[in-house]
Parts: structure tokens; sequence; C-alpha cells
């Protein structure tokens, strides 16, 4: 298969674009790859853009311009940034950015279902988990808000909590 | 300066037996965990990634509490000797680019180790040479399950073990061999193999010398220096990453070496993933002893005049770059596997391949990183390797 970019030299890099949620493939030779990543403003291939169908996608555009500001409130972490580096922040990107990592994930993956060895924990621990994910999430928005004293609090609050567990989950 | 702990001891893939296949250099059985209820290290808080730093120093204490291992914290650990851990697949080439509180479990014999709070929580890594990889992902699978038994993975019902690049979420599980396979680069087979490969979803690539920047270009013939060409510093080592960033095409590859690695790890188990492997691996020996023998019969003589100049060379240089050395070291590797020379085992290739690096030139022998301090030093060392080698 030749490069879609130069159509001179043999393709040997598959990248995946996501434009409005959809992942388009392209297929490219080293040089191309390396003349993308070294363009801050992306990569303009050869073929000719759509023109017609321009106006009626322009809703669709600011929509999705609109998603990729969307940040996890996890981690913070932009959708952007996420499509751009096909990397997650957090355990709560999964959930907040479900569909752009459902897209991402079809370009890199062969399957969309984990069929690999199962992760068993029990609900206390699970529990436990999920409730220190949330005081760290709170955590961070007082810190964003300035509320330092509460911060300080549940800053405090955690550490209780990890030295609990620490005694009390691992045996020994 | 005393010597490092870490530099005392030879890795285990290093000293392999001699019965084992040999295009196959080494083997690596990856896999990546986070804990649950914490951002990905390239996220965490300072604050956060002590905690998860030292709840899972908690459970290495408790999983190997007589351990001839050892956890080194990053800040214990200069640039340099972080290179030197790269070179030696102890580390993987992300460890020298993370940033904050992150360190390295480094068991007996260097061929277990634990990555802390790299790209990921928790990475472990069994690089070998002498054993199957089924034997690596046991081993892999074993101690996983333990460290599951005593913290919270990030675990999704559809998705499976949650990682920061979506390239290994699943799974979590890569495998990677490196192969020396100059009978079907010589032949310009190359091409075909890469064909061969591509349905099966494995990625079958080259290797870099350095870091992920073009090389300079060599200066022009006749510049008024007679040395040798030797690269730059930073390009006399040869690092792999988890994700094979530092890769290139296969058939622009360096000293003939090869790099399969898996590629899926979502929508496929881990014993299907190891059967695609396996499968591919004992095709590419199968295809290179054929190329071999094709090599010998129609060209024996050119193959011969090959290994003899490459031999006087490793045996009389004065000045050897690192492209040149890995040249040198994979004619006589191919030499020594079809017993065309003598005096010469699989050790020293090993070691040919390893201590040829800069850092390891810099750490062990003492040489300041200068191309033409480390070129000497470089020729120096495979003069004595090679010294008793003889064609037969």
């Amino acid at each position: 298969m030749l490069c879609k970019s130069c159509l001179k030299n043999p393709a040997s890099i598959k990248f995946t674009e996501v434009v409005d949620g959809k992942a388009i493939q392209h297929y490219l030779c080293p040089e191309c790859y390396k003349a993308l990543q070294e363009t801050p403003s992306g990569f303009s291939f050869s073929v000719p853009s759509p023109t017609l169908h321009e106006s009626a996608t322009d809703k669709t555009d600011a929509s999705a311009e609109k998603n990729k500001l969307a940040r996890c409130p996890g981690c913070g972490a932009m959708a952007s940034q996420l499509l751009e580096s096909a990397e997650a922040g957090c355990p709560t990107c999964f959930t907040t950015f479900g569909r752009e990592i459902n897209t991402l994930l079809e370009g890199l993956q062969l399957g969309a279902v984990h069929r690999g060895k199962i992760f068993k924990c029990d609900d206390e621990r699970l529990r436990y988990s999920k409730h220190m994910q949330e005081k760290r999430v709170l955590l961070r928005q007082m810190i964003q808000e300035e509320n330092y004293e509460e911060a300080a609090r549940l800053r405090d609050e955690i550490a209780r909590m990890e030295a609990e567990a620490q005694a009390s989950t691992i045996p020994g | 300066m005393p010597l490092h702990p870490l530099t005392k001891s030879i890795p285990r893939w290093v000293t392999v037996p001699q019965n084992i296949s040999e295009p196959v250099v080494l083997c690596q059985c990856v896999l990546a965990r986070n804990l649950a209820g914490f951002n990905f290290p390239g996220r965490c808080h300072e604050e956060e990634r002590r905690v998860v730093e030292s709840r899972i120093l908690n459970v290495l204490e408790k999983i190997f509490p007589h351990s001839e291992g050892r956890y080194y914290s990053a800040s214990d650990l200069d640039v340099n000797m972080m290179r030197f851990l790269a070179e030696r697949r102890i580390a993987p080439y992300e460890f020298l680019g993370a940033h904050g509180t992150r360190g390295i479990y480094v068991a007996k014999e260097q061929s277990l180790t634990i990555v802390v709070n790299m790209t990921d929580h928790l990475q472990f890594r069994v690089v070998s040479s002498g054993e199957p990889l089924s034997r690596l992902w046991e081993t892999v699978d074993a101690l996983d399950t333990q460290f599951g038994s005593l913290l919270d993975y990030a675990y999704h019902e559809q998705l499976g073990y949650l990682t920061s690049s979506l390239r290994l979420v699943g799974t979590g599980l890569k495998f990677s061999v490196l192969l020396h396979l100059p009978a079907i680069a010589m032949l310009g087979e190359t091409p075909r193999i890469t064909g061969l490969l591509q349905p099966k979803r494995l990625s079958f690539r080259g290797l870099v010398l350095g870091e992920p920047r073009p090389l300079p270009a060599a200066p022009a013939q006749g510049s008024g220096s007679l040395a040798a060409e030797i690269e730059p510093v930073s390009f006399q080592s040869m690092y792999l990453d988890t994700l094979g960033t530092l890769q290139t095409e296969a058939e622009q590859t360096i000293g003939n070496l090869f790099l399969l690695n898996s590629q899926d790890t979502l929508g496929v188990s881990e014993g299907e993933c190891l059967f695609q492997i396996e499968q591919a691996v004992s095709t590419l020996v199968r295809e290179e002893e054929q190329a071999r023998e094709r090599l010998l019969g129609s060209q024996r003589v050119a193959l011969m005049d090959r290994i003899g100049r490459a031999l006087g060379i490793a045996r009389s240089a004065r000045l050897l770059g690192m492209r040149e050395a890995l040249m040198l070291a994979s004619m006589i590797r191919l030499a020594a596997a079809m017993g065309l020379v003598t005096g010469c085992n699989r050790n020293a290739l090993n070691l040919a391949l390893l201590e040829c690096q800069q850092a390891h030139l810099q750490i062990l022998r003492g040489i300041p990183p200068e191309p033409m301090a480390l070129a000497p030093e470089r020729a120096r060392m495979f003069r004595a390797l090679f010294a008793g080698t003889e064609m037969n």
C-alpha cells in the first residue's frame, strides 16, 4: 500500500485521526508521519478537502469543538488531549470520555471487549477505592477553589484513611 | 567513585545457555497495572505518587520478604545510571523521561523488574533469553496475581485493566522478542517477512540508535579527518520502550537485529497473544535457518569474505563507532552460529552487544562521554573479546 500523502513511498504507519467522533485511518510512510508530527497545525493531504458539505457540518464542528474542551472530573484532562495522545489521565476518563475512547480503541485494538484475565476484588475493597477516589477529586476541587481550610481537612482525612487501610487490608 | 551495586553483576539474558535457538537474542514480557482510586502517574500529584509508591513498596516487602532484589528510587539514580539500566533492558526508555517520585525494583539476576510510577503505577517486566515466552508469562502472571490479592487494580468490566495508554488497555500485556536475522537481511527478504507477519497483527520492526531524533549526517569524505565514522554520544545506545516508538522500518535496522512485538491487548486473551507470538518466532527462526542454508549454498565465498573482513576489523580496529560495532558483532555471531569460526561463545557475543553502548562504556570502564574517547575503548573491548576467534 502506498502512502496516502506523498503517494510515492510504501505506507508502514497506521495513523488514526478522530474527526467529529469518527476514527479515520491514514496509512503513511515514515517521512510523512514525521512531517505530520512536526507540523503544529496538523497535516494536509493532497486529496482535495470537501467543500460542498462545509456549511451543513459547521454546527457539528462547533459541538465537536465544545466536546473537545470537556474536562474529566477525576483528573482534569481534556478530551482533546486524550484524542491527541491516545492516553487517559485516570480511570474516570474511561467513563467521562467513553464515546471518544471507544472510537480510539476501534482504530487501535482488535476488539472492544476484554477477553483476558479477570480481576477479582471483594465489594468492600471496591467501595473503599471508589470512596477514596471521590475524596481525592474533592480535594483537587477545594485546592482549585482556594478553599485551603477544607483542603487541609480532606488531606488529613485521606492520609488517616490510607494509614488505616495499609494496616488492615494488607496481611502480615 | 564506587560502582553502583547494579553494575557488579551481568544480567541473566547475557549468560544464556548455548543450546537455545541462536536467532532469539532476548524475550521480554511486560504487564502494566494501575491502582484503583488514583490518577495515572502522568496526572498524579506528587503526594499521590508517594502514596502509590509506599503502597507498592509495602506489598513488595510482603511478597519478597527475604529477597536479594532491591528497590531503587529514581532520586538515587543519576541520568547516566538510568541510561545504563535502559541499555540493559532493566528499565524501559520511558523511565528516563518520566518525572516525580518513581523507582524500580530489580530482582536477583536482573531478569525481573518492577517499575513504579512510570507511565502506569506498576509495570512488571521479565527479560530472558534461555526460556520460552510461556515461562516469562507464567512468572509475570503469578506476580500479578499476588499483587492483585493485596492491591485494588483499576479495572473495567468491559475494557479490562485500565492503563494510561489506550494501546495497553485490556490485558495490559506486551511481548517483545529481539531477533538476529542476518541471512534474511542479506538476502533482501525483509519486506517479504514483514508482509508475512502483517495479517497476524504483530509488528516486525527495526532498532534505532539512541533517542528518537534523526542521526546527524556524517561528515563528507575528504573533510580532513582520518577517523572512522563515530556517532554522537547520544546515538551510541540501543533502547527498548514499551510501545515501540523507538523502532524503525525493518529494512532500516542496525546490526541485523529485529523486534517482533505483540500489538493487541483488547479483544484477545493472554493465551491467544502468547500463541500468536510463539508461532511467529518459530516461523522467523525457521525462515532464518533456511536463508542461512541458501546463503551458504549459493554465496559461500562472498559470505566467508564478509566474515573474514568483520573478524579482521574486530581484532585490529583502533576506533569503532556503534553502528560499525553492531555490524561486526552480527557477522561474527552469524559465523559462530553456522560453525564457521571457533573460539567465540555466545556470552562474548551478548557482551559485545551490551557493553559496546555508551553508558556501559562510561560506567564500567570510566570513559568520559565523548565520541573520540568511547570509540577507542569500544575497539579495545572488541579486540579483547574476539582475540581468540579464528576462521575454520
